[in-house]
């Protein structure tokens, strides 16, 4: 199996909470409503200055220009100062915030406000904050903050920075993701010192807002800045000729799988004193055991949730296990001598045959990289940077070095279960490939009915697997799957619940009955794939409109976007 | 409040952590930063500026590393961008003190040579050898030649019996301090040789970022 397609095969849900309804607050909107209150991304290319054209062309239209010079490389960044310089003078002009009374955003928010309610509380009370409350983090308090009338230019420049980040075409470099949204937070700090109710308030509460607003721009751009799944849109888009995949996204994903790969081989073989881990009893063993449970849960919740900050905590929780481990056993000391090693034996013992998504290697780093670093407190970077050096020992870890890497006094016996894990390992992809083969074998099947069907002119509705993968998408849906991919691939969860409702509606189809079933279910593909763009709205909304304009899928989303 | 980053190094049975430990504890703030656990532990303690007289407070991070061999290549990950670090030896070890030069030699090597990280060789369990005087297994003279050949400074004490261990810290606040000040004053001068906007940098709130003080 190449790489893409094993990538291609453990990625297969990636869920994520929609921790305090991000996803109902919406962010897209025309530009059009953003005049005056535009923030643009630019990215100085050394080689050739052209700039992505869609950026190019809003520029005419915006009357005010702000335009936030950033550099590739670090060595041109003293070259581009200056013109940030005067970028910031500009600040004072913008006055203007008295227009545009019909609050777009809290009418749209008042729409859309996903009646989730129930399960967004169920899953504040998931909310990692449990274990380490490190500070009042309250992201419900900067949203409405945020829908104070007089703070709408925040929105508005939020909305034009995270809206030209998804329009954008470009593959971006992780290290120009992270610039540019350095450069955002920098940029929209200054206007925290302008507009109310952010100018006036404290120092607690306008450091919680800019958490708040790292974790508002985060969630909205995981899709893009989440090396898994800026990846696995890639790979989606791949067909069409779209350039490289940026080198140090790759180089996060790839380190994914070979950590994986080597808890594979590694991690049921390995024992305590492999790694130098010692005042272990029987006793304790057990209880390892069940910590494990509770480490791995933690580990886990850290890919459900989507800001570096929330992620974070949980990954502390999980070191905080390590040590409340270590405690209980009676370890007077509570040294790194005691918690690295632990810390490096847990990492091998998740778990690996069911869990293929932890990304551990991108999420570390995607914590480090985006997150603030006025927000990474000493002992948070500190355990952060702990589980970075787990990773690496981990994905180090070869056969070749093993006895290096371990301490293993039976050499023989460790070469003997090391082989025995190979050869299972082997047997599980074999398993494995062949389910993948079945599978595609069963979607081509099924795909091939519905053509016929289609061609039998039968099918009023327009197969959405036709327009995903298809040849020629016309333009006008093209620019359309651009605006919303970003949300497709954020929302994978949805298919389970789309399949949930198959409300029975009298429509005029019941005459043929295998007709119907066909028709159902592609239905429930095009809900599933609707929702999937359309994370924000209800299950119900989308199936009325999509139920009122026939089943048609492009006119169904042309309807949701006049709507928004 | 300035904050500084200080990396702990050195094997794993030399009792390395027993030094920060007995540091913390023992000052007048209790540790109470820690919320995780103890390899990583924050401890302040007070200065005198020697020009103005006044009392300031400095604080340490103190960034606990695995000693064992086996993750010796995870160290540079924990010493970059630390503005210290204590290096320690058992001296009642013969093999110790080559390890801990080894450290340091390494820790040299891999920040740089225009780093100004201080850097502390500490030969412990001065206690032992209180009680016997034969179980020296490294002199003195060993530990302090090297200190003073590689610009480190160099102390003997013992964590168990809280002896010599305040210095340490209280030694490298000093050092970290007046090199702070200087960079300030290195700072102001060429802003106000600019003519620039004389309090850009200066008067900035101090953040949490171990590296904005002294890097």
């Amino acid at each position: 199996m190449s790489f893409e397609e094993q990538f291609e095969n453990s990625a297969s849900g990636i869920e994520h909470f929609d921790d305090d309804n991000i996803d109902g607050f919406d962010m897209n909107h025309d530009n059009t409503v953003n005049e005056g209150e535009e923030y643009k991304i630019s990215i100085d290319e050394l080689v050739n200055t052209k700039t992505s054209n869609s950026i190019k062309s809003d520029d005419k239209n915006s009357f005010k220009k702000l335009v936030l010079k950033d550099a590739k490389h670090s060595e041109v960044e003293s070259a581009s100062k200056s013109k940030d310089e005067d970028a910031d003078k500009t600040t004072d002009e913008e006055q203007e915030n008295k227009q545009q009374k019909e609050d777009v955003s809290n009418h749209s928010i008042n729409i859309l406000q996903s009646v989730k309610s129930k399960e967004v509380e169920t899953i504040l009370n998931l909310s990692p904050d449990k274990v380490a409350e490190t500070k009042n983090f309250d992201f419900k308090l900067f949203l409405n903050f945020l829908k104070d009338p007089k703070a709408e230019p925040i929105l508005k420049y939020t909305r034009s920075f995270i809206n030209q980040v998804l329009k954008s075409d470009k593959w971006y470099t992780f290290k120009e993701q992270a610039k540019l949204i350095e450069d955002f937070e920098i940029f929209i700090y200054k206007k925290f010192e302008i507009y109310e109710p952010f100018k006036l308030m404290n120092s607690v509460d306008l450091d919680n807002c800019k958490d708040c607003m790292e974790k508002l721009i985060t969630n909205k751009l995981y899709a893009r800045i989440f090396s898994p799944l800026y990846y696995s849109r890639y790979l989606k888009l791949s067909k069409n000729d779209i350039g490289n995949f940026p080198d140090d996204h790759l180089r996060l994903v790839k380190n994914d799988q070979i950590i994986w790969k080597n808890i594979k081989k590694f991690g049921s073989i390995i024992t305590l004193e492999n790694l130098e881990i010692h005042n272990l009893n029987e006793k304790n063993f057990e209880m390892l055991a069940k910590f494990f449970t509770v480490f791995n849960r933690e580990l886990c919740k850290m890919s459900k949730f989507r800001s570096p900050r929330d992620k974070l905590v949980c990954l502390l929780n999980s070191c905080k296990i390590i040590f409340s481990y270590l405690k209980k056993i009676g370890n007077k000391s509570l040294t790194a001598d005691d918690f690295m090693p632990l810390l490096v034996y847990s990492v091998l013992k998740i778990p690996a045959f069911n869990a293929d998504n932890y990304y551990l290697q991108s999420t570390v780093t995607y914590i480090e990289i985006i997150r603030q670093e006025s927000f990474l407190k000493g002992e948070e970077s500190y355990y952060l940077m702990s589980f970075q050096g787990a990773l690496q020992f981990v994905s180090e870890l070869s056969e070749e070095n093993m006895f290096e890497k371990f301490k293993v006094n039976d050499k023989k016996a460790f070469k003997n279960k090391f082989d025995d894990q190979l050869g299972y390992i082997t047997a599980k992809q074999l398993e494995s490939e062949e389910n993948a083969k079945q599978k595609k074998y069963e979607e081509q099947k099924q795909k091939n009915e519905l053509d016929n069907q289609e061609q039998q002119g039968l099918m009023t509705a327009w197969p959405l697997s036709g327009w995903f993968s298809g040849s020629s998408p016309s333009p006008n849906e093209e620019s359309l799957l651009s605006k919303f991919s970003n949300m497709m691939s954020t929302g994978t969860e949805e298919d389970g619940m789309a399949e949930k409702k198959p409300k029975e509606k009298n429509t005029n189809l019941e005459t043929q009955q295998t007709i119907e079933a066909q028709l159902k279910n592609a239905e429930k593909e095009d809900l599933a794939s609707l929702k999937e763009m359309f994370p924000q709205l209800e299950d119900s909304i989308i199936k009325d409109i999509y139920i009122s304009t026939k089943r048609n899928v492009t006119q169904t989303i042309e309807a949701i976007l006049e709507m928004l | 409040m300035i904050q500084f980053k200080l990396v702990l190094l050195g094997d794993s049975s030399v009792g390395k952590s027993s030094i920060v430990t007995r540091f913390v504890k023992d000052q007048f703030d209790i540790n109470k930063e820690s919320t995780i656990g103890a390899a990583f532990l924050s401890q302040t303690i007070k200065l005198l500026d020697s020009e103005t007289n006044d009392e300031v407070a400095v604080k340490f991070e103190i960034w606990d590393t695995a000693g064992q061999e086996r993750y010796k290549s995870l160290a540079p990950m924990y010493y970059r961008n630390s503005n210290a670090a204590i290096v320690v030896y058992d001296i009642t070890d013969a093999n110790s003190l080559s390890k801990a030069v080894k450290w340091v030699n390494e820790l040299k090597e891999k920040l740089g040579d225009d780093n100004d990280c201080v850097i502390s060789l500490i030969g412990n369990k001065l206690d032992l050898i209180n009680e016997d005087e034969t179980k020296r297994a490294i002199s003195r003279r060993e530990g302090e030649e090297f200190a003073i050949e590689n610009g480190l400074y160099f102390h003997e004490v013992s964590a168990k019996e809280n002896i010599g261990i305040k210095d340490i810290f209280q030694e490298i606040g000093e050092s970290l301090y007046n090199q702070h000040k200087e960079k300030k004053l290195k700072n102001a001068t060429t802003i106000s040789r600019n003519g620039g906007n004389s309090n850009v940098e200066l008067n900035r709130p101090s953040t949490n970022d171990a590296t904005s003080c002294c890097s």
